[in-house]
C-alpha cells in the first residue's frame, strides 16, 4: 500500500515533465506541493465535512422523533379524551334511562360550550333514531343517519368505535362544518331494559388538532401532518390548497415505511420525515423537517468552507511558490555560471551557498574549474614547448655550418680529383636533405631514419678522413615501424664531436636498432672520449650548450614530448671506454601525428 | 521571458481565485437579504360581503400569501357595477407601485386603457376571473365560462320539455363572464329552448335586484318554467323568489356558483343544479403565478381552474365536498 503510494507520488514530477511539460526545478516543485497539499486538503475537508453533516442528520433526527413523541402523547391524550366523552353515556344510561338522558343532555351542553373543538355530540338508537343531540338547536331532521355508510357498518360490531376521516358535516341546517367523528358502539346493561345498544357519535373540528400540531417548531418550514392508514389527509396545515389540488404531499413513504425516521427527496429537496402511529386510532402522525435549514446544510456554512478552502489553496500556492523559489536561487545561480564557463569563461568562482547539496556542489565545481584552467595552461606550456624543440629540429634540418662545410669537402675533393668521394658525398647528401624534409612529415619510417643515420655518417666519414668507421644494423621486422625524424643524427653527432673526434685510435659508431619489450630500441654506441659523470648527470636536463646543435635532452624532449614520459633517451658513459646511448620509442605503425604541413618532397 | 509567463500564470489563478472567494462571501451574507417581500395589490369585482364566491377568492389569496411570503392588500369597487371606480382604484394605485397587481375585471372593454398605463409603469398584472380586450396581461386565470355556460344550458336541457319558456338573469351587461356564459348557455340549450328564451336581465350582480327580477318574470310570465341564475347573486336571488312564491320544482332554477346558501337550496331542490367554479384555486393561483413572474420564470399565459356540475345526488362525494365547502381551520 505504502510502496503504491510512494511509485504514485514519484510519478508525479515525470507526470509534470512529460505532460505538462513543466521542467524547471522551481515549477515543479511548487506544482506538486500544491497539487499535493490541495488533495490532501480536500479530502480532510470533505471527510470532515461528511461526518459533521451525518452528525448533525443524527441530532435533528432525534430531536425529532422526541419532539414527536411529545406532540403524540398530546394528541393521543386528546382522543383519549374525546373517547371519555362518548364513554359518558355508559355510566348515564347504566341506570334510569330518561334522568340519564336529562343528565347527558347537560353534560352534552356543557361541554358543547366549553370546548370550541367540539362542534356536535349526537346519540342514536340501533335503529337510527336520535336520542340526543347537542347543540339541541338547527338539527335537520330530514338528515337519516341509517343512511350512513359508517353506521351501516358500525352497528354490528358491539363495543367497536370508528374515527371517521375528515367530511362535511350535515346534521345541523346551515352550517357544513369540516369535522373528524368519533363514532362508538356502546352496548349498556340496563337495569331495567336490559341490554341495549346506543351509537354515539362525537364531532371534532381541528382547532384542537391544529393547535396541537402548530405548536411545536421543526425549524422554520417544517410542519407535522396526520394521515390514516388508507391514504386519506386527516389534517395538514395546508389542507385546503391540498383538497384543491393545487399541492400535493408525499403520503406514499408515510403509508408505507414503519415508525421511524427517513430521509427523502421531495420537489428537489432533502427532508426528514418522521413517522409515528397514533394510539386509539388507525392514524400516522408524520413530521416534516427540511434539512438545509440545518445548520451544516445551511448554504451559508457551505459557503464558508469553500471560502476558507479557496483561501487556503491561495495561501498554498503562494507559499509554494515562495519556498521553491528560494531553494531552487542557489542552484539557479550555479546554473548560470556553469554557462559562463560553457562560453569559455574559466575565471569564474561560486558562491559556495544554499542548501547542503548546493553547496557541494558549487564547491566542487569550483575545484573542477580550478582544475580545468591548469590543465589549459599545461597543455598550452606543452604545446610551446613541442612547438620550440620543433622549430630547433626544424633548424637541424637545415643546419648551415654542415652544408658549408661538407660543400667545402666536395669542393676540395673535387680539386683533389677525388670524384668517387665526391660523387658519394653528393648522393650522400642529397639523401640527407631530402629525408630530413621527408615532405613536412613528422613520423618517417625507421628505415628512412636509418638511411638519414647512414647518409650523414658517411658524409662525416669521408669529410673526417675515416677517423672511424660505422656500422648500421636493424632486425628486419623493426624496420616498417615509423618514429619521429631526426632523432639519430644528433646523437651521432654527438658521438663524433664529442666522442670519436678526440681519441687516437680508429672510431667505432655503432647503430642498432631492435624491437625489445614492445619497443623500439636504437642504440649508438661509440668508443669515443666519454662524458664526464656530472656531465652525465643532467645532460638530458640541460638545454644544449651548443647553439648550432640541438643535443641529446632536446631529442629525449621531443620523444617525451610527442610518446609520453615512458620513452626517451638512457645514456650511459664511461671515460675513455664510450658512450652509449639508448632512444626508447614505441611500436608505432599508425598515421597518428603526421603533420600535413604541405611540405613538398 | 518564461519566467514572466509563468509569473503571470501565477497571479492569474491567484487573482481568479480571489475573485472566486469574493463572489462567494457576496452569495453567502447577501443571500438572505436580497429575498424582499413582495408587495401584491389585489382588485376584485366588489367588496360584497355576502359573495362567498368572492371570500373564497381571497382565501385562495391569503393562502397564497402566506405560503411565498408576499404582502396582499384587498380592494374593489363598491359593486361590480362600478366600472369607473374601479378604474379610479387601479389608477391611484399605479402611483403607489406595487410589485404586481391582480385584477377582476368589472368590464370588458373600459378596463383596457388603465391596463396599458399599469403595464407601462412596468407592474406585473394578472387578470383573474373576468377577462378583457387586451393581451398585455402577464396571465389571465380564470374559469373557461363558455364551457360552464355549456354544462348550465345543457342541464336546463335535461330538466325541462322542449318549448318550455326559460329567462336568463345575469349580472353586468358587458362584463366579460357574463358575455361569455351566456354564449355557452346559448351552445348548451336545445334549439328549441333556445328559441324560447324570452330575455335576458341584468342584476348587477346584487342579490334583491335578482330576487326583483325574479319576482316579476314569474309574476308575469305564467308559463315560464325555468331560469337560469348566471352567478352567486342572481342564483340566491332567484331561488329566494321561488322558494317565497312556493314554486319549488315548477320552475327550474340552474345556477352559479357554490354558497352555503345555494348548497341548502339545492339540498331542498329549489335549485335544481350549479355549476361550481373554482375560487379558492383562483385566488391562490393569482399570487403564485404573480410571484413566478416577478421572479422573472415563464408562466401559462391563460390558465383555466374549470368548473364542475352539481346537483343534489353528488354533493356529498368527497372530490365534491372539498369543492362545495372550503376548508377552514378555524
Amino acid at each position: 500500500m505504502i510502496r503504491r503510494l510512494e511509485k504514485l507520488i514519484n510519478k508525479i514530477p515525470s507526470i509534470m515533465h512529460n505532460t505538462f511539460k513543466i521542467k524547471s526545478i522551481q515549477s515543479v516543485m511548487a506544482l506538486s506541493f500544491t497539487f499535493i497539499t490541495i488533495l490532501a486538503m480536500f479530502f480532510v475537508g470533505i471527510t470532515l465535512y461528511n461526518i459533521f453533516l451525518g452528525t448533525a442528520e443524527t441530532n435533528v433526527s432525534s430531536s425529532t422523533e422526541q419532539i414527536m413523541n411529545q406532540v403524540n402523547f398530546n394528541l393521543e391524550n386528546y382522543l383519549k379524551g374525546m373517547m371519555e366523552i362518548s364513554g359518558l353515556i355508559t355510566d348515564e344510561f347504566k341506570n334510569d334511562i330518561y334522568s340519564g338522558q336529562e343528565n347527558l343532555k347537560n353534560i352534552f351542553e356543557l361541554t358543547s360550550k366549553i370546548r370550541k373543538d367540539v362542534v356536535t355530540l349526537t346519540v342514536f338508537s340501533k335503529k337510527g333514531e336520535l336520542i340526543l343531540k347537542s347543540p339541541s338547536k338547527g338539527y335537520d331532521n330530514d338528515f337519516k343517519v341509517n343512511q350512513q355508510e359508517w353506521f351501516k357498518i358500525l352497528k354490528e360490531e358491539p363495543d367497536k368505535y370508528l374515527f371517521l376521516p375528515p367530511h362535511v358535516q350535515r346534521m345541523y341546517e346551515k352550517k357544513r362544518p369540516w369535522v373528524v367523528s368519533l363514532c362508538r358502539v356502546l352496548t349498556i346493561n340496563n337495569y331495567n331494559v336490559g341490554k341495549e345498544t346506543y351509537v354515539t357519535e362525537v364531532d371534532m373540528n381541528f382547532s384542537a388538532i391544529d393547535e396541537l400540531c402548530k405548536s411545536v417548531s421543526l425549524g422554520k418550514r417544517g410542519y407535522i401532518y396526520i394521515i390514516d392508514t388508507n391514504g386519506k389527509l386527516i389534517y395538514h396545515p395546508q389542507q385546503q390548497i391540498i383538497y384543491a389540488n393545487l399541492k400535493s404531499e408525499n403520503t406514499y413513504l408515510a403509508l408505507n415505511k414503519a415508525d421511524g425516521s427517513y430521509f427523502e427527496s421531495f420537489q428537489g429537496e432533502r427532508r426528514l420525515v418522521t413517522i409515528k402511529t397514533i394510539g386509539y386510532t388507525n392514524w400516522k402522525m408524520v413530521g416534516i423537517c427540511y434539512i438545509d435549514e440545518l445548520v451544516a446544510t445551511n448554504n451559508k456554512i457551505k459557503y464558508l468552507f469553500m471560502f476558507v478552502f479557496i483561501f487556503g489553496i491561495i495561501f498554498v500556492i503562494l507559499a509554494s511558490v515562495f519556498i521553491s523559489a528560494k531553494i531552487s536561487q542557489p542552484i539557479k545561480k550555479l546554473q548560470k555560471q556553469m554557462e559562463k564557463v560553457e562560453k569559455g569563461d574559466f575565471n569564474i568562482n561560486i558562491e559556495v551557498k544554499g542548501e547542503d547539496e548546493v553547496k557541494n556542489l558549487s564547491k566542487t565545481f569550483n575545484i573542477m574549474v580550478v582544475r580545468i584552467r591548469n590543465l589549459m595552461d599545461q597543455i598550452i606550456k606543452e604545446q610551446e614547448a613541442k612547438r620550440k624543440s620543433d622549430i630547433k629540429a626544424l633548424q637541424a634540418q637545415i643546419n648551415p655550418h654542415f652544408l658549408y662545410n661538407t660543400l667545402d669537402s666536395i669542393v676540395w675533393m673535387n680539386e683533389n680529383h677525388k670524384y668517387d668521394g665526391v660523387t658519394t658525398m653528393v648522393v650522400s647528401l642529397a639523401k640527407l636533405f631530402r629525408i630530413s624534409i621527408s615532405r613536412g612529415n613528422e613520423l618517417i619510417s625507421i628505415q628512412d631514419e636509418l638511411e638519414h643515420a647512414r647518409s650523414y655518417l658517411t658524409i662525416q666519414k669521408i669529410r673526417y678522413r675515416n677517423k672511424f668507421n660505422f656500422t648500421i644494423h636493424a632486425e628486419p621486422e623493426v624496420l616498417k615501424y615509423k618514429t619521429l625524424k631526426l632523432i639519430l643524427q644528433p646523437i651521432i653527432e654527438n658521438a663524433i664531436y664529442h666522442g670519436v673526434e678526440h681519441i687516437q685510435e680508429k672510431g667505432s659508431i655503432e647503430v642498432n636498432v631492435g624491437i625489445y619489450n614492445d619497443k623500439v630500441q636504437f642504440r649508438i654506441i661509440d668508443n669515443g672520449y666519454g662524458i664526464k659523470p656530472n656531465t652525465l648527470k643532467g645532460i638530458l636536463d640541460k638545454e644544449s650548450k651548443d647553439d648550432s646543435g640541438v643535443g641529446l635532452n632536446n631529442v629525449h624532449q621531443r620523444i617525451q614530448l610527442y610518446f609520453g614520459k615512458e620513452y626517451g633517451l638512457k645514456v650511459e658513459s664511461e671515460l675513455d671506454v664510450g658512450t652509449t646511448v639508448e632512444i626508447w620509442i614505441p611500436l608505432f605503425i599508425s598515421e597518428d601525428g603526421e603533420q600535413k604541413n604541405g611540405g613538398v618532397v | 521571458m518564461k519566467n514572466v509567463v509563468r509569473m503571470t500564470i501565477v497571479v492569474g489563478c491567484i487573482v481568479f481565485l480571489i475573485g472566486c472567494s469574493v463572489y462567494i462571501i457576496n452569495r453567502a451574507i447577501f443571500d438572505k437579504e436580497t429575498n424582499k417581500q413582495t408587495n401584491i395589490l389585489v382588485v376584485i369585482k366588489a367588496i360584497d360581503l355576502r359573495m362567498e364566491f368572492w371570500d373564497t377568492v381571497i382565501a385562495g389569496i391569503d393562502a397564497a400569501a402566506k405560503e411565498f411570503d408576499a404582502k396582499v392588500e384587498v380592494t374593489g369597487s363598491r359593486t361590480e357595477k362600478d366600472i369607473a371606480e374601479q378604474i379610479q382604484i387601479l389608477t391611484n394605485a399605479i402611483k403607489s407601485k406595487p410589485d404586481a397587481i391582480i385584477l377582476a375585471a368589472d368590464d370588458y372593454y373600459a378596463l383596457v386603457p388603465v391596463v396599458e398605463s399599469i403595464k407601462k409603469a412596468n407592474i406585473k398584472l394578472i387578470i383573474i376571473d373576468s377577462g378583457l380586450n387586451s393581451d398585455l396581461p402577464d396571465s389571465f386565470i380564470a374559469t373557461d365560462n363558455v364551457e360552464a355556460g355549456k354544462k348550465a344550458g345543457e342541464r336546463m336541457s335535461q330538466l325541462l320539455q322542449n318549448d318550455s319558456k326559460i329567462a336568463i338573469i345575469s349580472h353586468v351587461k358587458g362584463s366579460s363572464t357574463a358575455i361569455e356564459r351566456e354564449q355557452g348557455v346559448r351552445k348548451g340549450l336545445s334549439k328549441s329552448l333556445n328559441d324560447n328564451i324570452i330575455g335576458v336581465y341584468y342584476s348587477n350582480a346584487v342579490q334583491e335586484k335578482a330576487y326583483e327580477i325574479a319576482k316579476q318574470l314569474i309574476s308575469e310570465n305564467s308559463d315560464l318554467k325555468g331560469i337560469i341564475g348566471m352567478n352567486e347573486a342572481s342564483t340566491v336571488g332567484a331561488a329566494m323568489a321561488i322558494d317565497d312564491l312556493g314554486l319549488r320544482e315548477k320552475v327550474k332554477l340552474v345556477g352559479f356558483d357554490s354558497s352555503l346558501s345555494e348548497v341548502n337550496f339545492i339540498e331542498k331542490d329549489t335549485i335544481q343544479a350549479t355549476i361550481v367554479q373554482k375560487p379558492f384555486n383562483m385566488g391562490y393561483l393569482s399570487i403564485k403565478t404573480a410571484v413566478q413572474v416577478l421572479k422573472g420564470k415563464k408562466v401559462s399565459k391563460k390558465i383555466d381552474t374549470g368548473s364542475e356540475l352539481i346537483i343534489k345526488e353528488n354533493i356529498y362525494t368527497e372530490e365534491n365536498q372539498k369543492l362545495l365547502f372550503p376548508f377552514m381551520h378555524n
